[in-house]
């Protein structure tokens, strides 16, 4: 970078009428390639995002725009009072809280199981566990709406299969009293039914840290055999640093991904937002409610704006902190 | 891993043992992930099988529900197994539509009123006033407060509105009463025969007589004599009499009488003498004087005619006749002029107009004188004329003479209008037919034909006018519950009172002859008020109605009729909203009314009397059950009978079984000694519905029976054998075994056994063992329902032998069993219970009591309803196994048995279950007994394939897009609706938008791979950041501009976007590019390639598979977009992608519980993505990891 950079100085500040020519026709055509991505950034992204934040200071809605004006932080003051609003900050973090390990942890659990020697057909599995997230998400969460059905979903014959099997063994009694929860008709059950159908998008992560694990050197496993590290050993001491930068990528995405969470959700409520009793009432919903439902474009601007910030500060959070976490095989590079 | 797990230099002998072992490891985890793998793709299996998979049971009409399938039950007894229907909604039709009235004056006669009502009571009511005959009686309720009132429909059958009926069997009277006797017709006058007869007799009353006169009926009379008037003259007739009763029976007629009436008076035909001595004279020249003898006559002479020669001016008598009363004897003649001869003859007349002779001729000639002066003046009025009746056929008019300027020379007789007579005298008699009416009036006449003016006229009339005299002390007792008798004084009359006419409330009932006095009314009610009246009548018709009578007659004695007291059902019943009476009725199997809150309704029952058994209806009772407190109610009488209920009903089976059903009892009981166990071991073969059996009981007596009591010994009904160590050496014993069931209704007893214990040298020494048993461990409590907890323990030891355990519950014992199981099945849902078991040794020392265990039974939860599966009637729901003791069925088995239904989960409104259970046999509705808790329920599986689920969904999707599917759309007519229009808008939007992301990503990903820009690193770290935004940030501002610009409602938002580089797919293929050598396109530079032939020559050809993840990135990118297409096409369904039609199907469709079809859809929607994926999922997969892992 900085080779780069003095680079360009010295051919802006020398200025000899060839070699700026040339550098200055590569940074032309380079613009001139950049440039769909540069007016697109400019015409979609930050004038937008200028408009949204001063609409976010005002009771803009296209219904009446004549009638804007500033309301300054009545928006976001709102929102602190408000009661659906507070619920929705709830219920997605409680979400993430739920979501975000478990998701992690079971892609890396696969990705971990996809990469074992010993499996046989890895490639079928991987693509097996990889195809659900190909499926659109609409069709998906209808899907399993019905196969988490509390009453004659799938699921519940198979978890009361499973424990009411596991219960026939001695000291497992206490299995035959197992019913399966009610999921999305419970308000305890309809988040962790979410993540249960968040499971299905793991594959994504699966292939992430697959790619991972995969690039970890044979030879750090080798010397780690020779200093007598077993399976575990190995695996905290060799594959987790190794793969720490696609564990913390995944993680990023995860989490950005928890904030932005709708599509499910509101198909879940099929027509009610936040069905059961506000229990999904995800912070989108909450915004998509204020912006489009009721109209009121400056609140859902300034929804889109606490996100972005909330957003903006994990992520600032997560990247301070990975350095010490994080391990960058390269990390000079 | 060889090294790991040999830990050193490899041994050949181990060789294979590791291969092996490797080979078990390997297939282990392969398993393992399969399993997992399953799991993971379970929903898709669901999926299909619940697409093509015309859910689990197609239901088909078809015999009765039992046997059904599976664990069936069986009526055991047709004849106790009933059906009964449900109630759905009910409807109102009014012969008159209600009348409006307040609550303070109702629109109807108030019958009764109730001073309060009790919550769950029933009110009684006593609305005898508006319950008088055997027809229909409606009532209507009002309510001052809000309070409902069991209907006909309720299930609890004794809470239904019912009216209590008295009524009284009266015998009925089919006795006839006697035939008359003794009918005497007596010819009274020539127009009357007086019958009379002697009065029958009957058991109960005669009501009337009939009189038969000539065969047709004459009259039908009270009294037993009739005079029968109005005959002609000398006319023979027959007469017969039969007697009716109060009940219609009718005597046989009485033997025929004859009796012809009197012949008539000889009419009086002999003439009157003629008159004698007629003498005339005429002192002056204008007057002549006749005058004669009178004449005779054997009645009397009435008038004198004289005639005169010459002849009478016509203008004085128009017939030239004068007469004059037969009590005159002469007559002077005004009408003569001088000197002139006149002879005269006289001629009588009797009354019936016989005339004389004419006398000998009388003449005179008048003396001569002056011819008298014209003459034109009137003689003056004659005087005020009288009238009198001489007989029935005779009127004597008489008159004061008028006088004249000359002399009047006669009067005009006017009858009638017209001159009748022209007179010489001033009295008259005018013969007149009998009961006749004529008016008069006379004028009188001078000789010169002028005529005086006409005195008043008098109208004199022969009919009889007089009416009687007023029946006189009318009183009327009471003879019995249906007869009153009436007497009275007799009346008179100037002729004769002909009979007297009996009127009952206003009605004329009888008649009865004039003759008589008194009369018995036999057709009165009983419990009713009558007011009589007598009125006499004579035969002119002149009436003397009496003053009025009244009674009220008592009921019949309990000797004569016993009330009964019947409880009717209603026939309709409906609360009603008058207001709005034709729409506002009853939807619900309750009556409600309401008068302190909302529109105020009223409630309609109707009972049908017909119903109660014969006999007089007096009294009844209104019985309503209300549901809670309110300040009473009251009761109008509602006279419209044709208002009607028509209830729609739904049937359901309602198999009710009347019998008590015992489980089978165990076969195969066995008993023998059993050496190694030291203990009689019994057993016996399970009941093959081992969830049908709670316990079964070990029974032992002695053997011979010594008389000491049986020892019973429980175990759980999952066991099937029970070792007694309990016995005395050398002893005879006999073991039965008895089943119960969970309600612990016990078999039969089985076939005993009997066994002999061995001598006391193989016997354990009971004695010695001083040590109590071991605590049962293990002990687990399983729920199984809310009234099922099942228990079960490791069997304890004992130093000689356990003999059975005991099961504390909360603390008290409630079972001794011989198992090491225990079901309690008596607890109630939702209580927690504190479980403990001991063992017992053969001496009954118990063990200590080991750690107690909790359960908690289930709260029976409301059955799912939000999410139900299917549709009846011909569509698709899940069978369930539900136990029968859930169902609203009669009596049902408590033997735990079951019966597969459908499960149908009803949103409708109108319907009172909202899980109904349908028998897929019989296609009939049951409806459960209340909420169904999962695990009371199990699935029933049953495959069938169909493809019936996608034309349902076909079906929605033409729905979602009908009507708005227009030409100017891309596509228009071409593609339709439906879901073939989703799918291509879809591609459109999805295809145009890969190009361009595409296209954009590859020119900008070559910008930043490959170009020395300013601040490009910095650049790259924005769009990196991008990354990061999340896209609400600016998606609102974005639809503004877009629907300011006319985009919103167009795909343009979902398109043009992308033609600007996603920073993802720049990422992905700048990384790519990235490790493309440079040699190559510097090589094209050298040539003189531009940067874009490069890009295009060299970079493209080389980054296929990168290109390739981008193009399907965003195509799945755009398949799956979902908040965009809901936000800028809201409204436009011809233009949604499949996400938002699939999600309509989810919100909209979800109401008809048709899961299979929202899956068919689904199916569809993910088929596409999904085929592309397995197609081209290596270059997917790489792609997810180039742009995942290189950042």
């Amino acid at each position: 970078m900085a080779i780069v950079q003095d680079t360009d100085v010295l051919t802006t500040t020398a200025a000899p009428k060839r070699k700026l020519n040339m550098a200055q026709r590569d940074a032309a055509w380079g613009l001139l390639f950049l440039s769909p991505w540069l007016i697109g950034l400019g015409l979609f992204t930050a004038v937008p995002m200028i408009v949204s934040l001063v609409l976010s200071f005002t009771n803009f809605n296209l219904i009446a725009p004549s009638h804007t004006k500033f309301v300054f932080l009545d928006n976001y003051l709102w929102m602190t009072t408000d009661d659906s609003t507070l619920k929705s900050i709830f219920v997605t973090l409680k979400f993430a809280i739920m979501s975000i390990p478990v998701t992690i942890f079971t892609a890396l659990g696969i990705a971990l199981l996809v990469n074992q020697r010993l499996l046989a057909g890895k490639r079928v599995f991987r693509t097996l566990f990889f195809m659900p997230v190909q499926i659109p998400l609409v069709a998906s969460t209808v899907l399993w709406i019905d196969f988490l059905n509390g009453q004659t979903g799938w699921l519940k014959f198979i978890l009361e299969g499973i424990a009411h099997t596991l219960g026939q063994l001695p000291f497992l009694g206490f299995m035959m009293s197992f019913t399966s929860p009610n999921w999305f008709n419970d308000t305890t059950w309809a988040l962790p039914g979410l993540v249960v159908i968040g499971l299905w998008g793991v594959g994504n992560a699966m292939l992430i840290f697959l790619a991972g694990l995969q690039s970890v050197p044979t030879e750090l496993y080798e010397a780690a055999r020779v200093d007598g590290a077993g399976a575990w050993k190995q695996f905290r001491h060799v594959t987790l640093p190794m793969i720490s930068p696609v564990f913390f990528y995944n993680l990023l995405l995860n989490t950005i991904g928890t904030f932005q969470y709708f599509t499910q959700a509101y198909v879940l409520g099929g027509g009610v937002l936040g069905n059961p009793d506000h229990e999904t009432y995800f912070y989108n919903l909450g915004l998509y409610n204020q912006a489009w439902m009721n109209n009121l474009m400056g609140r859902g601007c300034a929804l889109a704006w606490v996100m972005f910030f909330v957003v903006l500060i994990i992520s600032i959070v997560m990247f301070r902190t990975s350095a010490r976490w994080v391990f960058y095989a390269g990390a000079d590079r | 891993m060889t090294i790991a797990t040999s830990g050193g230099a490899p041994r050949p002998r181990s060789k294979r043992n590791r291969q092996a072992r490797a080979a078990g490891r390997r297939a282990s985890v392969t398993l393992f992930a399969g399993a997992l793998c399953l799991l993971f793709i379970m929903p898709l299996i669901y999926m299909f099988s619940t697409v093509f998979n015309a859910s689990d049971t197609i239901i088909t009409a078809g015999a009765p529900l039992y046997p059904a399938l599976g664990r069936a039950y069986t009526c055991p007894n047709e004849a106790l197994c009933s059906y009964h229907d449900g109630f759905v909604s009910q409807k109102v039709t009014w012969g008159t539509a209600p009348t409006l009235g307040t609550a303070a004056s109702p629109p109807r006669p108030v019958v009764a009123t109730v001073a309060s009502t009790e919550a769950g009571k029933q009110s009684t009511v006593d609305v005898s006033k508006a319950v008088t005959t055997k027809g229909p009686v409606s009532l209507a309720v009002t309510t001052t407060s809000d309070v409902s009132f069991a209907s006909k429909e309720s299930s609890t059958s004794a809470n239904r509105p019912q009216l209590v009926v008295t009524t009284y069997a009266v015998p009925t009277d089919s006795e006839a009463p006697s035939t008359p006797a003794g009918v005497t017709a007596t010819p009274k006058s020539a127009t009357e025969i007086d019958l009379e007869w002697t009065p029958s007799t009957d058991n109960a009353a005669v009501a009337a007589y009939r009189v038969y006169r000539d065969n047709a009926l004459l009259v039908t009379v009270g009294s037993p004599s009739w005079n029968d008037t109005g005959l002609s003259a000398a006319s023979a007739h027959t007469y017969s009499v039969t007697a009716i009763d109060a009940s219609g029976n009718s005597s046989g007629g009485s033997p025929v009488v004859s009796a012809t009436s009197l012949t008539d008076t000889a009419p009086d035909s002999s003439k009157p003498t003629a008159p004698t001595d007629v003498t005339v004279t005429s002192s002056a020249s204008m007057s002549a004087t006749v005058s004669w003898t009178a004449s005779t006559d054997n009645v009397s002479v009435v008038s004198y005619t004289i005639t005169r020669d010459p002849k009478f001016d016509s203008k004085v008598a128009s017939d030239n006749l004068i007469k004059v009363s037969g009590s005159t004897t002469s007559f002077v003649d005004h009408t003569v002029i001088p000197a002139t001869t006149y002879k005269y003859t006289i001629t009588a007349a009797d009354a019936a107009l016989n005339a004389s002779d004419g006398s000998k001729v009388g003449s005179v000639t008048t003396p001569s004188g002056s011819a008298p002066a014209a003459d034109t003046t009137k003689p003056s009025v004659p005087g005020a004329l009288s009238a009198s009746v001489k007989s029935a056929t005779e009127i004597d008019l008489s008159w004061t003479a008028s006088t004249d300027n000359v002399a009047v020379a006669a009067y005009h007789v006017y009858k009638d209008g017209s001159v009748f007579a022209t007179v010489g005298s001033t009295n008259w008699r005018d013969t007149v037919s009998a009961g006749s009416s004529h008016n008069y009036q006379i004028a009188a006449v001078d000789a010169a034909g002028n005529e005086s003016d006409k005195n008043a006229q008098v109208t004199k009339s022969l009919a009889d006018t007089t009416a009687p005299s007023v029946p006189g002390t009318l009183t009327v007792t009471s003879t019995s519950w249906n007869s009153t008798k009436l007497t009275w004084t007799a009346s008179t009359d100037n002729v004769a009172v002909t009979s007297y006419s009996i009127a009952r409330d206003g009605t004329d009932i009888s008649l009865v002859s004039g003759a008589t006095t008194s009369f018995v009314d036999a057709t009165a009610k009983p419990w009713t008020a009558y007011s009589y009246t007598v009125t006499a009548l004579d035969a002119a018709g002149n009436k003397a109605p009496s003053t009025a009578a009244t009674i009220t007659t008592p009921g019949p004695t309990a000797a004569e009729a016993a009330p009964v007291n019947t409880t009717l059902s209603p026939v309709m019943d409906s609360y009603v909203d008058e207001a709005n009476a034709s729409t506002g009725y009853g939807d619900k199997d309750v009556l409600l009314a309401s008068g302190a809150s909302g529109a105020a309704k009223k409630i309609y029952i109707r009972f049908d009397l017909s119903q109660a058994p014969a006999g007089i209806v007096h009294g009844a009772t209104l019985v309503l059950y209300s549901n809670k407190a309110s300040s009473g109610y009251s009761v109008e009488a509602v006279s419209d009978i044709l208002w009607s209920e028509t209830t729609k009903w739904i049937d359901y089976p309602a198999f009710s079984y009347a019998g008590t059903l015992k489980p089978l009892a165990p076969t195969g009981v066995k008993a023998a000694w059993n050496a190694d166990a030291s203990a009689v071991a019994v057993s016996w073969t399970q009941a093959t519905d081992k969830a049908a059996v709670g316990s079964y009981t070990v029974v032992r007596t002695t053997n011979p029976n010594d008389g000491t009591a049986p020892v019973r010994t429980l175990v759980s009904g999952d066991a099937s054998s029970f070792n007694d160590v309990t016995t005395l050496p050398d002893s005879g014993y006999t073991y039965t075994v008895l089943a119960a069931d969970r309600a612990g209704t016990r078999s039969d007893t089985p076939a005993a056994v009997n066994v002999t214990t061995p001598t006391a040298t193989d016997y354990p020494d009971i004695t010695t063992d001083t040590l109590a048993p071991t605590a049962p461990a293990g002990l687990a409590a399983t729920v199984k329902s809310g009234t099922e907890i099942d228990l079960s323990w490791t069997a304890a030891t004992d130093n000689v032998a356990v003999s059975g355990y005991r099961v504390y519950r909360d603390g008290s014992i409630i079972a001794s069993t011989g198992s090491t199981s225990w079901f309690d099945t008596t607890v109630d849902p939702n209580t927690t219970h504190i479980y403990q078991v001991t063992a017992l040794d053969e001496k009954l020392a118990e063990s200590v009591k080991p750690a107690s265990v909790n359960a908690t039974t289930l709260n029976q939860p409301l059955a799912d309803v939000a999410a139900g599966d299917g549709i009846w009637k011909g569509n698709i729901l899940p069978i369930f196994i539900v136990p029968m003791n859930k169902l609203m069925i009669q009596n049902p088995p408590t033997d735990g048995s079951t019966v597969d239904l459908a499960l149908f989960v009803d949103k409708n409104p109108d319907t009172l279950q909202s899980v109904q259970f349908i028998d897929p046999v019989s296609n009939k509705v049951v409806l459960s007994k209340g909420p169904l808790g999962s695990t009371e329920l199990s699935r029933h599986w049953d495959f069938h394939i169909t493809l019936d689920n996608f034309s349902t969904a076909a079906g929605w999707a033409d729905k979602i897009t009908s009507g708005a599917v227009t030409d100017s759309s891309l596509g228009g007519q071409l593609i339709g609706g439906g879901f073939l229009r989703f799918f291509f808008n879809t591609l459109i939007i999805a295809g145009l938008g890969t190009i361009g992301a595409t296209l954009s990503a590859i020119v900008v990903a070559f910008g930043f791979a490959r170009f020395k820009i300013p601040g490009r690193d910095a650049l790259f770290m924005v769009l990196i950041g991008t990354i990061l935004l999340p896209f609400q940030v600016t998606l609102i501002p974005q639809f503004v501009v877009f629907t300011a610009i006319g985009w919103a409602g167009t795909w343009l938002p979902l398109i043009v976007p992308h033609y600007f580089a996603n920073a993802y797919n720049v990422f992905l293929l700048r990384q790519y590019f990235l490790t493309l050598p440079r040699e190559l396109d510097e090589a094209a530079m050298m040539d003189g390639a531009t940067p874009f032939r490069i890009l295009v020559s060299v970079i493209i050809p080389q980054s296929w598979p990168a290109i390739i993840s981008v193009v399907l990135f965003h195509f799945f990118f755009a398949w799956n977009d979902f908040l965009s297409p809901l936000v800028y096409l809201s409204g436009k369904p011809d233009l949604y992608p499949i996400s938002i039609g699939l999600s309509y199907f989810n919100t909209t469709f979800r109401v008809n519980n048709a899961p299979p079809a929202i899956q068919a859809g689904a199916l569809l929607s993910l088929i596409l993505p999904v085929a592309i994926f397995f197609v081209a999922q290596q270059v997917f997969m790489r792609g997810v990891v180039i742009s995942g892992v290189e950042k």
